[in-house]
């Protein structure tokens, strides 16, 4: 495993370029295994990401690419069974070495996660404002009265009109938009340093996304806010993650800035993502696609895991296992070949302009 | 599993449940083969015919010659402990069998259907789940005489609401995917979709819950015949035996606490095997 | 209500029958949803008319709510409309539908889910889902059958190594292509596809979208294409049909709608398809709904008072249709006009 360690060059470049303060979350070699059916299955290999105060970050994969897992591995929300290792440090403090009352305050005061589908992780049988207000009276302690006020000003700068009906209502009253509104509401209501979306916009309509994105966005720029964005959709995420790590079989293989990674991806997989993606403004004769389908950390072969599908491949690609190397400014790329095949991959991703 | 696995499969798999591989499924299994083997080869383990009455040995206790000793009429306990498991096991079979051939269809249309269909057919289920079963039992019995069939029946006639439910549930939240609107689009017809799509998908579920039933209608059994009201003297069976027993009680417990051990160790096992199959073969794909 | 204009590839204007494959003339549904006190009436899909011609496809796009779904449905004849009509090869659906209706309307024309793990039988081996429909509709050999099996497998890409086994051993983008074999074998000319790709990864999504391209050509299909995504639906369609709350707010060549949207909803649609470096600006959640005059009204940054008060009727500005008052008394210069100019300067016009 010590090839997928980071190296000291690899941190400086990974870390944030938006802020010199420490970062807000780090995690590096982070490897989690999961029981599925009894048998332990390995879903995360080697993961290294980090998010600095006031940065939003993208964590893009498709499936099996492990990136809810990741997610769920640093806040420490996995079924029973699973391990955990490498390091994941919050604000500075080891998350794996956490008593359970210290992962609890964790949770509390540091860190929080929206999730996919709101439906499912809102109790349908309380109101909103006990939803909302239950981690106010818990957590900081405040009274009915103060709760209430707190919940309703959350509310209102999230853009909910009438802040008091939604308050009184049941989440079975209120659209998929309202209720993601709410949890966001729930996960800012003890103000978070870190919050973790896991694809809080895919099941909604997308002009309420637009909507959703604008809040986090301001979040970030108001509050000095950090977010772990995570996605399947490269072009969602570039909308305002400054960087962007590109997962891939369990790993990351690929961290660049937004801008640079549409430009000028640096690593044929994101190249390929970046050009499947269709257009609204033109069409196509046919989409560009890479044949065979994603594979999850436990199928990937050895060496690089892309390697069967990359249409740059060479036999060495086999052969080492393919940390993340620094390749530029701010860029870190796990592939081997980058400096060679960089200038087609610019030219793949320009093409369909 | 493999593509390769898979890439072969007799029809008949379609229709077979997934094995557990829990403790429970073991055990309950075992001990419930242990007790049908026990059934069917009744004639060559017991020691004495169960009929057999011997009044110079009445109620005695543990003994080389009687080994779990003599009822009321001298007869071996033992041997009708061994005999009884035949209608002991026959009941709840019948039970069960029963309100499955006739509830699952039923649950199966009204769930599939929906509508009126639906409504007229639960709400006949709910009139006869609201009577308590003994009191039901007891009219029905009353009305036909005592005994094994009649007291079985009427058991069966207040389970098939149960599994009719159980099935109508299972098939509600089985027609919510999109395969079964596939059919319907294709212009399949009701029963090609419903038995061919359908019911294989939920058989599994059904068949765990309905081993779960096998236990409380040999419960049900029992009470009715230590009412007097199931199967009736001599004929041995458990229910039978703690009837029989009870009135002897103040001379000698054996045939009641044998008896009772009994339905409880079937039950147990029945419930241990229900649950396993239930929680093995609840969970989805 | 006014004419409409046909779609077909190649933007002629054409209402000669035989090209016809989808007629569809003031379809509406509406739901009775009880509940303890009051029944109130959702009107899903509220007068929607178009024609598709043969070979073309036509995109209906829109969000939840919209009753894109709905009226896929009816098309096929798994939801019986409360009014209009629906006629597909020039034959009628009758209401409601028997079995052997269905069978009949399946020849012409079939459905795909979006979701590609409940929409089949995950008991059932592939090669018998595709047998299974060609015994119900054709009258073949067995081995017919299983040449035309594995010539279906074939032509959307799935192998032969998979002919007996069990969904369960299928990735998303394999099950969907199953799903599109399964649909074809029984010769549609037509092939409805509700959110077929939306719940792939991009890269499966796109081989999808090139293999129903090549089908398209290959079998001379119709495709009435579902979507809430403006990218996808540009990559498959010559025409796109945008629906809000059940009502048809605008119809038109699919160039010219996701180029110079000419209906402030479609805009607003286009403008939030997510892409890098794109403007964000934070709007108030949307309170209540109008239900009078357009339906549009209480979100639209252009809305004024007629908008609110009477319903829009439908103009044609240059080729499509649009339900607004604003395409409908400035045809040719509506503020919308080139969306791609508006979204390079910054934005659009005071919100509400």
């Amino acid at each position: 495993m010590a090839d997928s360690a980071m190296t000291q060059d690899t941190r400086k470049l990974t870390t944030s370029t938006v802020s010199t303060a420490p970062p807000m979350l780090e995690v590096s070699d982070l490897t989690t295994t999961l029981l599925v059916d009894g048998q332990p299955q390995l879903v995360v290999r080697g993961m290294n990401l980090s998010v600095g105060a006031g940065e939003i970050v993208g964590l893009v994969g498709e499936s099996g690419s492990g990136k809810s897992i990741t997610a769920r591995s640093i806040i420490g929300l996995l079924p029973r069974g699973a391990e955990v290792t490498g390091s994941i440090r919050v604000a500075g403090v080891d998350r794996l070495t956490m008593s359970r009352r210290e992962l609890q305050r964790l949770r509390a005061e540091k860190i929080a996660m929206i999730f996919q589908d709101p439906r499912a992780h809102i109790d349908p049988l309380w109101r909103i404002e006990d939803y909302i207000g239950e981690g106010l009276r818990v957590h900081l302690g405040m009274s009915n009265d103060a709760a209430r006020a707190r919940s309703r000003d959350l509310l209102t700068s999230l853009g909910i009109v009438d802040a008091d009906r939604v308050l009184r209502a049941y989440p079975g009253q209120l659209s998929g938009g309202m209720l993601q509104r709410v949890m966001i509401a729930g996960a800012l209501s003890c103000q978070p340093d870190l919050i973790i979306a896991d694809e809080a916009t895919t099941a909604l309509d997308v002009t309420v996304q637009t909507d959703i994105l604008a809040i986090l966005d301001e979040l970030r720029r108001t509050q000095q806010m950090s977010l772990l964005f995570i996605t399947h959709d490269l072009a969602l995420a570039s909308v305002i993650c400054d960087r962007i790590v590109v997962m891939y079989a369990g790993r990351a293989m690929l961290i660049q800035d937004s801008a640079g990674m549409f430009r000028a991806p640096a690593h044929p997989y994101a190249a390929a993502l970046v050009a499947a993606r269709p257009n609204p403004d033109r069409r196509v004769e046919r989409l560009r696609t890479v044949a065979g389908r994603s594979v999850s950390a436990l199928e990937a072969p050895g060496g690089c895991p892309f390697r069967p599908r990359c249409p740059y491949a060479e036999p060495p690609c086999a052969e080492t296992d393919v940390p993340l190397q620094s390749v530029g400014p701010g860029v870190a790329s796990a592939c081997i070949r980058i400096n060679d095949i960089s200038d087609q991959l610019v030219e793949s991703a320009s093409r369909d302009d | 599993m493999t593509v390769a696995a898979e890439a072969v499969l007799p029809r008949a798999r379609r229709w077979l449940p997934r094995l557990p591989g829990a403790w429970g499924f073991y055990i309950g299994g075992s001990i419930i083969l242990a007790l049908v083997i026990v059934a069917a080869a009744a004639p060559l383990i017991a020691p004495y015919n169960p009929n057999a009455v011997d009044l110079t040995h009445t109620l005695s206790g543990f003994s080389s010659q009687h080994l779990l000793g003599t009822d009321a009429a001298g007869r071996d306990i033992l041997s009708r402990l061994i005999y009884g498991t035949r209608l002991s096991l026959l009941g709840p079979l019948a039970v069960v069998a029963t309100s499955v051939i006739v509830g699952v269809p039923a649950g199966l249309v009204a769930g599939y259907r929906g509508g009126w269909v639906d409504t007229v057919v639960s709400r006949i289920g709910d009139i006869v789940f609201g009577f308590p079963p003994l009191l039901l039992a007891i009219v029905i019995v009353a009305t036909f005489g005592a005994g094994f069939w009649t007291a079985t029946v009427a058991i069966a006639i207040t389970y098939i609401p149960l599994q009719a439910r159980v099935a109508r549930g299972v098939v509600l939240v089985e027609c919510r995917n999109a395969y079964v609107d596939a059919c319907k689009m294709q212009g399949f017809s009701a029963r090609r979709t419903a038995l061919g799509h359908v019911l294989p998908n939920v058989a599994g579920t059904i068949t765990a819950q309905s081993t779960l039933n096998f236990g409380y209608a040999l419960l049900d059994l029992a009470g009715l015949a230590f009412l007097g009201l199931g199967v009736q003297p001599p004929t041995p069976d458990w229910g039978e035996m703690l009837s029989d027993g009870r009135q002897n009680i103040l001379f000698s417990v054996n045939e009641v606490v044998i008896a009772s051990i009994a339905i409880a160790v079937a039950v147990i096992a029945f419930n241990l095997l229900g649950d396993s199959l239930v929680r093995r073969l609840s969970r989805t794909r | 209500m006014t004419e409409v204009t046909t779609s077909q590839p190649g933007g002629a204007v054409d209402v000669d029958d035989d090209y016809e494959a989808v007629r569809v003339v003031g379809l509406s549904k509406t739901f009775k949803v009880r509940s303890r006190s009051s029944v109130q009436h959702v009107h899903a899909v509220r007068d929607v008319s178009f024609r598709v011609t043969r070979g073309s496809a036509l995109g209906i796009a829109g969000e939840s709510g919209s009753g894109k779904s709905t009226v896929a449905r009816m098309m096929v004849g798994l939801e019986v409309p409360s009014d209009g009509e629906i006629w597909i090869g020039g034959a009628r659906l009758p209401e409601p539908p028997s079995t052997s209706d269905r069978r009949t309307h399946a020849r012409r024309i079939q459905m795909v889910f979006q979701d590609p793990y409940s929409s089949l039988d995950p008991r059932q081996p592939i090669s018998a889902a595709l047998d299974e429909v060609q015994r119900v509709h054709f009258q073949r050999s067995p081995r017919e059958r299983r040449a035309r099996t594995l010539q279906l497998l074939d032509a959307v890409g799935l192998g032969e190594r998979y002919v007996e086994a069990l969904p369960r051993a299928l990735s998303g983008g394999q099950r969907q292509r199953l799903v599109i074999a399964r649909s074809l074998a029984a010769e549609p000319a037509v092939l409805v596809l509700d959110e077929a790709v939306s719940a792939l990864d991009v890269s499966t999504q796109a081989q999808i979208l090139n293999l129903l391209r090549d089908l398209q050509a290959e079998y001379g299909l119709t495709y009435i294409f579902i979507s809430h995504d403006l990218a996808v639906i540009r990559q498959i369609c010559d025409d796109v049909l945008v629906l809000y709350r059940g009502e048809l707010m605008e119809h038109a060549p699919a160039e010219q709608l996701l180029t110079r949207p000419r209906h402030p909803y479609t805009k607003l649609l286009l403008d939030s398809v997510p892409r890098q470096g794109m403007e964000l600006e934070k709007r108030p959640e949307r309170g209540t709904l109008n239900d009078a005059g357009c339906l549009f009204a209480s979100r639209c940054p252009h809305a004024h008072d007629r908008c609110s008060a009477e319903p829009p009727e439908f103009s044609e500005p240059s080729g499509g249709r649009s339900r607004c008052w604003l395409a409908a008394d400035a045809p040719s210069t509506s503020p919308l006009l080139d969306h791609r100019a508006a979204h390079h300067k910054g934005g659009p016009d005071d919100d509400r």
